[in-house]
């Protein structure tokens, strides 16, 4: 990250992550009552999340000049660890797991500040609640936007979140994204 | 710090939140109920004079010696302590109520969890597990 970024990063207004923690909690509380079943509040999340990211991408390149073009998933592994999370979540994260000749793997969140405070009780786990599918969608959306299709989702590990990816194609044709959900 | 019986966690209107027990003193948790319940009396006549969250020792008998709490908001954290233990000093008692005291905190701020129910958290039963254990 260029010295420039990092003082931009410094400089942009901070929120608590108590306060983060907590409204992003609400708001999966209220979609639970809303949608009662826990597998309809994993796809809203996922596609709030896709949402975020079509509109992230552009922000997350036009912060960081630097980014490289990427040729293959590990250097979108790399700059997803490196700079996006970091960027966003402000924490850090790793990549491992790689199956599938480099087409499948699993980013590591440490300390996901989405569920600080969170214990998601085991019967909605059973239920097919995913709590930080949002990251995934979002993590989706914002390689659609740059013409990657990958599928994504989020798993709960102790501490720590494991966002599953899986590459799927590249998009040749300049569809603007967003368009085809 | 040896000799930590149990903490009791009641909220507003005196509806208990959460127990342990020290596993070695299961076979007396009625006694150890009936003596909470008279510090409980105690807390409320306590709560009217003191001007800290902490009310200090609130009631013994010839097994047991009970330790009060307060938060604003009207949760009550007692601790049950062996009557003839006295490496337990004040400053280690604020210090586990104050520990218990961001435990609830943090279990309340969990967003599955419904203000009034029973508490469960594992800041809470790791909290537990480590006051007992010290107690051995």
């Amino acid at each position: 990250m260029s010295k420039n970024a990092k003082q931009n990063l410094a400089d942009s207004k901070k929120m608590s992550a108590e306060l983060f923690c907590l409204t992003y909690g609400s708001l999966v509380t209220e979609l639970l009552r809303d949608y009662e079943d826990p597998k309809e509040v994993t796809m809203q999340l996922d596609k709030m999340g896709f949402n975020m990211g079509t509109r992230l991408a552009d922000d997350f390149l036009a912060k960081n000049s630097n980014v490289p073009r990427c040729t293959d998933c590990r250097q979108i592994a790399e700059v997803l660890c490196k700079n996006a999370i970091p960027c966003y979540l402000g924490t850090t994260a790793n990549s491992s797991n790689w199956v599938g000749g480099d087409r499948e793997f699993t980013i590591v969140i440490e300390n996901n500040p989405l569920n600080e405070l969170v214990q998601v009780p085991p019967n909605l786990l059973a239920a097919g609640l995913s709590y930080s599918q949002v990251i995934a969608g979002a993590i989706r959306g914002a390689l659609e936007a740059v013409h990657f299709k990958v599928y994504a989702t989020a798993m709960e590990n102790g501490a720590n979140t494991e966002i599953r990816i899986r590459f799927d194609s590249v998009l040749k044709d300049n569809l603007p994204a967003g368009e085809d959900d | 710090m040896a000799g930590i019986i149990a903490i009791y966690i009641y909220g507003r209107e005196n509806s208990r939140l959460f127990h342990a027990v020290n596993p070695e003193e299961l076979g007396n948790v009625c006694d150890i109920e009936m003596f909470v319940f008279c510090s409980l009396d105690i807390v409320d006549e306590k709560v009217v004079k003191s001007n800290e969250m902490y009310l200090g020792q609130l009631f013994t008998d010839q097994r047991y010696k009970s330790f009060g709490f307060v938060t604003n908001t009207g949760v009550k954290i007692v601790l049950v302590v062996d009557f003839l233990n006295s490496t337990l000093k004040d400053q280690d008692v604020r210090s586990i109520f104050k520990r218990f005291h961001v435990f609830y905190c943090k279990t309340i701020s969990n967003p599955f969890y419904t203000i009034g129910s029973p508490l469960h958290s594992r800041w809470l039963d790791d909290g537990c597990k480590e006051i007992f254990a010290k107690s051995e």
